[in-house]
Order: C-alpha cells, then sequence, then structure tokens
C-alpha cells in the first residue's frame, strides 16, 4: 500500500491514507510522559496516543531541555520508527542530525499549533516517491545503513542464548548435558540462559531518562546496571557563577520540580547575602506544597502505566493536570476531588495485592522522602522549617517498608499538602510565582548551606563565593541514595516485580544524575 | 452463506470492541477512529527484525487470526446461523483455543527481541494457570445440556439460564476467558509498562494490523462462548434471535474490557496461586453442584 501510495496510484486510497496518517499521531516522548504532564502538557486534548515503542511510533516528541544522553537516545529512536514519521520540537535544542518537521513553544498551545502543523506535513507530504534516509554519527555506519532492518532490542534476543554448534553436525540429537553445562546456576540450581535487556531511557513503565540494564535469568532479574542522565548544567564554569546564572542552572536541574530547586537556590543565594526574592516564607510553603502535590500525581500516573492500571493512570493525570492549571487560591477546593480518589484507590483489592510485600526497604540511615517515611522514619526538612512548625506541621508516617505503603503515605501527603496550602492562604495571600530577579544581586564572601524537603526528599545546596560570583557548587539529591539500592531491591525480582518495585521508589533521573 | 455473515459479524464485533477500547483509553468517541488506525497501520512501513525466525515471525499474526475465527466457528448465533454445528463444539473451542499459546510463543520467538520473547514465555505461565479454568465450566455446562453441541447448550438454557443455574462456573469462565484474550488485568504478554507491549514490541505496519485484529476478534469470540455458554445465546423475548446474540455478545465484551480498565495487572505468582488454589477446587465444586442439581431434576 506504500508502494502504491508513493506511486500516486488509486489516488481515492492514497487520499484515505493520507488522512489516516495525519490523524492517527502515536507519540514516542522524550524524555517521558512524566516530564510533558509536569510542564502542563495534555497529550490526549492534541489528540496524541502515546506509543509503547518506537516500532510504534510516527511521532517523536521532544519536550524541553534535552542533555546529551538523551539527545543521542533520540537519534535512535527516531531511527527505529517506521515511515512516514515526524519530530516536533517543543521549546528545546535538538541534536542537529534530527529532522524537525515543526517547533513550537514549550506549552498546551504550542503544542496544539505543532501538532496541527505536523498534521498538514503528513497529509500532504507522507509518501513522496523519494524515501527519506536518516543517519546520524551515534548511529554506526553498519547501523544506518540497515536502518530498516534495525532492531528495537538491539541483540538482546534469543539469538543471544545460542549455544554454537555442539559437535553432533546439526541435525542429530542435541544433548541438554552439553547444551547446559557451561550455563551459571540460578537460585534454584537450574541452569539457565542469560540475557541483557535494556529498560529505558525512553521506557513506558520508567521515569523518562531513567535507564536500567537487566541481566535476566529466565525472567528474573539476576543482576542490575543503572545509568543516569548525565546533565552538565551545574559545572562551575571557569571564572565561576554569577547569582542569576546560578539560579538558572539549579532550576533546569530538574523539571519534574523546578519550584523546589528553584527556592532552593534562592535560600542558598540568600544565605550568600543577596536580597530575598521567595515569596515569604509562608508563601514558599504553598508553592512547595503544591508542587508535591502535582508530583506525587504524577507519580501516581507512572505507577498507573507501568502496572497496567488504565483507571489509575487516567485519574491522576488528569487531577496532576488540574493542580497545576488552578490558582493558588482555588487549589484547597481540590481536597475534596483527591478524597474521594484517595477513597478508591484504597478500595481496590487488586492493586493491594500487587504491591504488598514488594520492594521492601529497611529503615536506614541514608533515606530520605517518602521511602524514609513510609518505612517509619520522621526525616524531614520541613520539620527544622519555622514556617511549617508556624502551621503545626508534622511529617506523616507508615507503618511498613514496602510498595503499598509507599502508595499509601503519598496519598496521605497529597491531603497534607492541600490543608497545609488552605492554611496559608487563610493567613496571607501568597505570591503566585518567584519573582524574577532584577540586577545582578551582591554577594558576600564565603559558605552557605540550604535544604528543601522536595516530593523526593530533602535536597541540600551548598554554595562558595568569592568576589561576588560563586566559585564552587555542591548539590545533594534524593535520589542518588535510592539508587544505589537498586541492584539489592531487585535481585532474584520477577521483571515486572522489579520495574514496580522500582516505580515505587519515584526516582528521578535528573537529580541522581547531579 | 452462514460463513459469510459470522464472520461480517466478527468483523463487526471486533470494530466495537476497538471502539470500545478507544473510548477507554482515551476518554473520547471517535467512530471512525479504529478505521483510521487500521489504514494507518496499513500504510506504515512494515519491517523484519535483524535475526528472525522468519517462519514462525511471519504465520504467528495470522494463526491468532485463524484460532481466533476457529473457536467462533461452532458458536451459534441463532438456531441455523452456525458455520459447523459439531457433536463435540464444546470440545472443539477449547482445541482452538490451544492454538492462541503456540501462536503466542511464535510471535515471542520470532522477532529476536527480548520483550516479545519475555511476552510469549509469560503467556505460557498465564495458559497453565487458566487452561483448567476454561475447561472445567464447559464440563459443567454440557453437563446440564448432557451434550458438547453449542445449540444444545443454548437449548438446555430455556429455563435459566446458565448464568443464573451456575453462577460459579459463570464467573471462573469469565475470568480466564480475560487471560486467554491477554487483556487486563492478564495483558502480562502484551504488557506496555513492563515489556513495552511485548509479543506486540517487534511487529509493524500490516502485520501489527492482522495481530491487533486477531486479538480483537479473539476477543469477540470468547464474548460468544460466554454468551452461548452462560446466558443463553438468542434466546430472548420479542427480537430476533441474532439481535439477541449480538447485543448479549457486544455486552459481554465490554464488560470484559471495563473489568480490566479497573483493575491493575495481576502478578504472575497470585495467578497461578488464585487459579490453582482457589480457583480449581471452586471449578470441581461448580461440577459437582449442578451434578447434583441435574440428577435431582432441576
Amino acid at each position: 500500500m506504500i508502494h502504491v501510495a508513493r506511486q500516486g496510484r488509486w489516488q481515492g486510497m492514497g487520499r484515505l491514507l493520507l488522512r489516516a496518517t495525519a490523524r492517527d499521531l502515536r507519540a514516542l516522548v522524550v524524555p517521558g510522559p512524566d516530564v510533558a504532564a509536569a510542564s502542563g502538557l495534555e497529550l490526549a486534548a492534541a489528540g496524541l496516543r502515546l506509543a509503547a515503542t518506537p516500532r510504534h511510533a510516527n511521532l517523536l516528541l521532544l519536550v524541553g531541555e534535552l542533555p546529551g544522553t538523551l539527545g543521542d537516545a533520540a537519534l535512535v529512536l527516531y531511527a527505529q520508527m517506521m515511515r512516514p514519521r515526524v519530530c516536533l520540537l517543543l521549546g528545546s535544542a535538538a541534536p542537529a542530525a534530527l529532522p524537525i518537521s515543526a517547533r513550537a513553544e514549550l506549552s498546551q498551545t504550542g503544542l496544539l499549533e505543532g501538532v496541527e502543523r505536523l498534521r498538514e506535513c503528513l497529509s500532504t507530504q507522507a509518501y513522496q516517491k523519494r524515501v527519506d534516509t536518516f543517519s546520524a554519527p551515534i548511529l554506526s555506519p553498519s547501523d544506518s545503513s540497515q536502518e530498516e532492518n534495525s532492531d528495537a532490542a538491539g541483540d538482546s534476543g534469543h539469538h543471544q542464548m545460542e549455544h554454537g554448534d555442539e559437535g553432533d553436525g546439526g541435525m542429530s540429537f542435541m544433548s541438554m548435558v552439553k547444551v547446559t553445562k557451561d550455563l551459571p546456576r540460578s537460585p534454584d540450581g537450574l541452569p539457565m540462559d542469560r540475557i541483557e535487556v535494556p529498560f529505558g531511557p525512553v521506557f513506558p513503565g520508567l521515569p523518562g531518562g531513567l535507564s536500567l540494564t537487566f541481566t535476566l535469568d529466565g525472567d528474573s532479574v539476576a543482576q542490575v546496571k543503572s545509568e543516569t542522565l548525565r546533565t552538565t548544567c551545574l559545572r562551575t564554569p571557569q571564572a565561576g557563577f554569577l547569582p542569576d546564572a546560578l539560579l538558572q542552572a539549579v532550576c533546569a536541574l530538574d523539571p519534574l520540580t523546578p519550584v523546589s530547586y528553584r527556592l532552593l537556590a534562592l535560600r542558598a543565594l540568600t544565605a550568600l547575602g543577596a536580597p530575598a526574592q521567595t515569596p515569604g516564607a509562608h508563601g514558599d510553603v504553598a508553592l512547595l506544597e503544591r508542587e508535591r502535590t502535582v508530583s506525587h500525581l504524577g507519580w501516581l500516573a507512572l505507577l498507573g502505566r507501568q502496572i497496567g492500571f488504565a483507571w489509575l493512570q487516567r485519574r491522576a493525570l488528569r487531577l496532576q493536570l488540574a493542580c497545576l492549571r488552578s490558582e493558588m487560591a482555588d487549589f484547597p477546593t481540590l481536597g475534596k476531588t483527591l478524597r474521594r480518589f484517595d477513597k478508591q484507590v484504597r478500595r481496590n483489592p487488586l492493586l493491594r495485592a500487587r504491591l504488598s510485600g514488594l520492594g521492601v526497604i529497611a529503615p536506614q540511615a541514608g533515606l530520605r522522602g517518602p521511602v524514609a517515611r513510609a518505612c517509619g522514619l520522621s526525616t524531614d526538612a520541613r520539620t527544622g522549617d519555622p514556617a511549617y512548625l508556624d502551621l503545626a506541621f508534622e511529617p506523616r508516617r507508615g507503618e511498613g517498608s514496602d510498595a503499598l505503603q509507599r502508595l499509601y503515605l503519598r496519598l496521605d501527603e497529597l491531603h497534607q499538602s492541600v490543608a497545609l496550602v488552605a492554611a496559608v492562604l487563610s493567613r496571607q495571600r501568597p505570591v503566585e510565582h518567584v519573582s524574577p530577579a532584577g540586577r545582578q544581586p551582591e554577594l558576600s564572601d564565603g559558605e552557605a548551606m540550604a535544604s528543601v524537603e522536595t516530593p523526593r526528599g530533602e535536597a541540600r545546596l551548598q554554595l562558595m563565593s568569592s568576589g561576588g560570583r560563586i566559585t564552587a557548587v555542591e548539590i545533594d539529591t534524593p535520589s542518588r541514595a535510592l539508587l544505589g539500592q537498586l541492584p539489592s531491591l531487585l535481585r532474584q525480582q520477577e521483571l515486572g516485580d522489579a520495574l514496580t518495585c522500582v516505580c515505587s521508589l519515584d526516582l528521578s533521573p535528573w537529580d541522581s544524575a547531579t | 452463506m452462514s460463513v459469510l455473515i459470522i464472520v461480517l459479524g466478527l468483523l463487526a464485533g471486533a470494530y466495537a470492541v476497538a471502539l470500545l477500547e478507544d473510548r477507554l483509553t482515551r476518554g473520547s468517541f471517535a467512530p471512525a477512529a479504529p478505521l483510521l488506525a487500521a489504514a494507518a497501520l496499513l500504510a506504515r512501513e512494515s519491517i523484519v527484525t535483524r535475526k528472525p525466525d522468519r517462519l514462525l515471525f511471519e504465520t504467528a499474526p495470522v494463526l491468532l487470526l485463524i484460532a481466533a475465527l476457529l473457536a467462533a466457528a461452532v458458536l451459534p448465533l441463532s438456531p441455523t446461523l452456525i458455520v459447523a454445528d459439531l457433536a463435540t463444539g464444546g470440545l472443539f473451542i477449547n482445541a482452538a483455543l490451544a492454538y492462541v499459546l503456540v501462536a503466542l510463543l511464535m510471535a515471542g520467538w520470532g522477532p529476536d527481541g527480548a520483550y516479545a520473547m519475555v511476552g510469549g514465555w509469560r503467556f505460557l505461565g498465564q495458559v497453565i494457570a487458566y487452561s483448567m479454568l476454561i475447561v472445567m465450566p464447559i464440563t459443567a455446562v454440557a453437563i446440564r445440556a448432557e451434550s458438547l453441541l453449542t445449540t444444545a447448550i443454548v437449548g438446555s438454557q430455556e429455563g435459566w439460564w446458565n448464568m443464573f443455574y451456575q453462577p460459579l462456573g459463570f464467573l471462573l469462565f469469565f475470568i480466564a476467558s480475560l487471560a486467554v484474550c491477554f487483556l487486563p488485568p492478564f495483558d502480562r504478554p502484551s504488557a506496555e509498562g513492563e515489556l513495552a507491549a511485548g509479543v506486540e514490541a517487534e511487529y509493524t505496519g500490516a502485520r501489527l494490523a492482522i495481530l491487533r485484529l486477531g486479538r480483537m476478534v479473539l476477543v469477540v469470540s470468547l464474548a460468544a462462548a460466554t454468551s452461548v455458554f452462560f446466558l443463553g445465546g438468542w434466546l430472548g423475548p420479542w427480537l430476533p434471535p441474532w439481535v439477541w446474540s449480538a447485543l448479549k455478545v457486544l455486552a459481554v465484551a465490554a464488560l470484559m474490557l471495563l473489568a480490566g480498565y479497573y483493575l491493575p495487572r495481576v502478578r504472575e505468582e497470585h495467578l497461578l496461586a488464585w487459579c490453582w488454589k482457589l480457583g480449581i477446587p471452586l471449578a470441581l465444586l461448580n461440577i459437582f453442584i449442578v451434578g447434583v442439581m441435574v440428577l435431582a431434576g432441576l
């Protein structure tokens, strides 16, 4: 049919194909749908469907700034997509080799405009007589020449398992003893083939950007290798950072929680003598708690996608967008909807069975955020914040340490955050956004440290300044410690359970990369 | 003529299933969406992976479709509208459904991709869990009808539909049907969040279109089987028999999709444990109860 369309024969059929191709857009989002949702994009409203694999996608959607590793991943993904294919860039700088079909600003309006342009482009140019070829430096010459025959999973299929010629001439009886004699033994004593399978950096059940490689022993995980994004935004220039440049760099650190990191940078700069630019102590609380709600709902949507719970995915996504788009004054009105949602989630017996007993982490030093609190630890930077103490804040704590408790804790924190925002609003009207800096603030020489309880746990920023510039930056983020736990946590877990464990930790590949 | 009508009916049913699935996943109702999606798939490149087992890779989608069509061949839409009214109709369905396993194993192994391969093996594990729960409720249904003829099974429900006569069997068969069709919460072989579409991951273009069509037709066939075995098939007042059949099939298919929408994917160990430790004893109890009721002349 493609051939027919390209030759311009069967014009009626050709028109139908063009129309169908332009209407049926399956998007592969880079870094991931979680970043798109955190940026306020509603893909479904633009008529886009999420594709699970590049094989099923015809639109590569690039959202925000892409670190180098993700840019390379985007090139590989594009090469794996079937033609006709298009690429939409929303507010970021794309790898030079990628043929961008449309560009737009990073907003819902931009998305709608971009999709409209893509549709026009597809409905006129999808089936040209000349086939577009694509090559990029990241693709080896052999890969690019065999673009149409490339394999999404690389060489991780059963051909990896072949045991070569056993010397029986190929046609005689295949001795299982011979075939399995050199294979590693599983814990149950069975010799099993092992394959290395990549998951990420763009995988439907994982946060966008997180890249895991599992060595599978059957369908159990024998080994785990993890790789996060290699962001370079905090690499200190030789002359040091100017305060505004530092602020921008820290904000760009994690697109999933930009407000938290902005406040972190502002607090550190204020400690170095810069004039305060935050909306005030209680205003900070409101901004942080709204972001916590948005982040937890985003996590629930990702969990829904990972465990195949469509209702949870859709409902959480809708609530996340509602929270993101609501005015601060209206935010507490979402409390009732969130309570109803919470009840529905907790009532689901299969969800309890799915998460119970999975990913048990013993309470230990070094854990932070909801993972620590679900274990019963009261690790929370907010307990030392006078503004929170003024609001009679007490951290929520769980009674277990598995994935289910982490779910319950985050649900509890949703209500707590809404209540905190309501309490702030009853005292003052917070500034909606952190005010932008005017002229460069002057800094005193010395060292300063600040911390913020982000939705994933406490983040700490240490700055050293000299001559009005930041000469050294050290940041300690919550996901890093958890990433180190993965090998022991996932060993011998069934593949699906292992991915659910990872998802339950709510890792951010952005902040764990720093 | 019956063959043509049944095939067209299955295709219409598959279209309705696709529409409903689209409604559940996107939240909007677009009547032309499945047609556009199918046309777009046919117009997209269809590639072969680098080191496939070509025969298995090419055959699997077609075999899935054939298995689904064969299962429907012995299911009547009305007393006369049936492709083959076999004396062993109840058994024949099981035999046809066995090829679903073969098709999915082939689809898993054929492309030489890790996600697909794990998906294929996962379905094998799933079959071990659900297969008895397909066979045993059909046994109880046949006991009441004293026949394996599917038309006789419908005829035996003139008084009470089997859904009310043997609710336990209905429940078990319905759950097992979801597992046969690898629909959520039993979509382990094609899990998006775990295997990036699993057995479907390496299929593209026309091959993917056939694979997806096969799955939709399978859903319709299993819904038709549920209707024939437990909902009285074509039986019903006022409307023509085929209309009753169509309505019941669509209602069961909608229920199958809705159940998956509100439930998370089941873990493998739970699936096996629940099916063998709970499902099979309950299916045996169902056979015993039906046997006693038949002996008592109820």
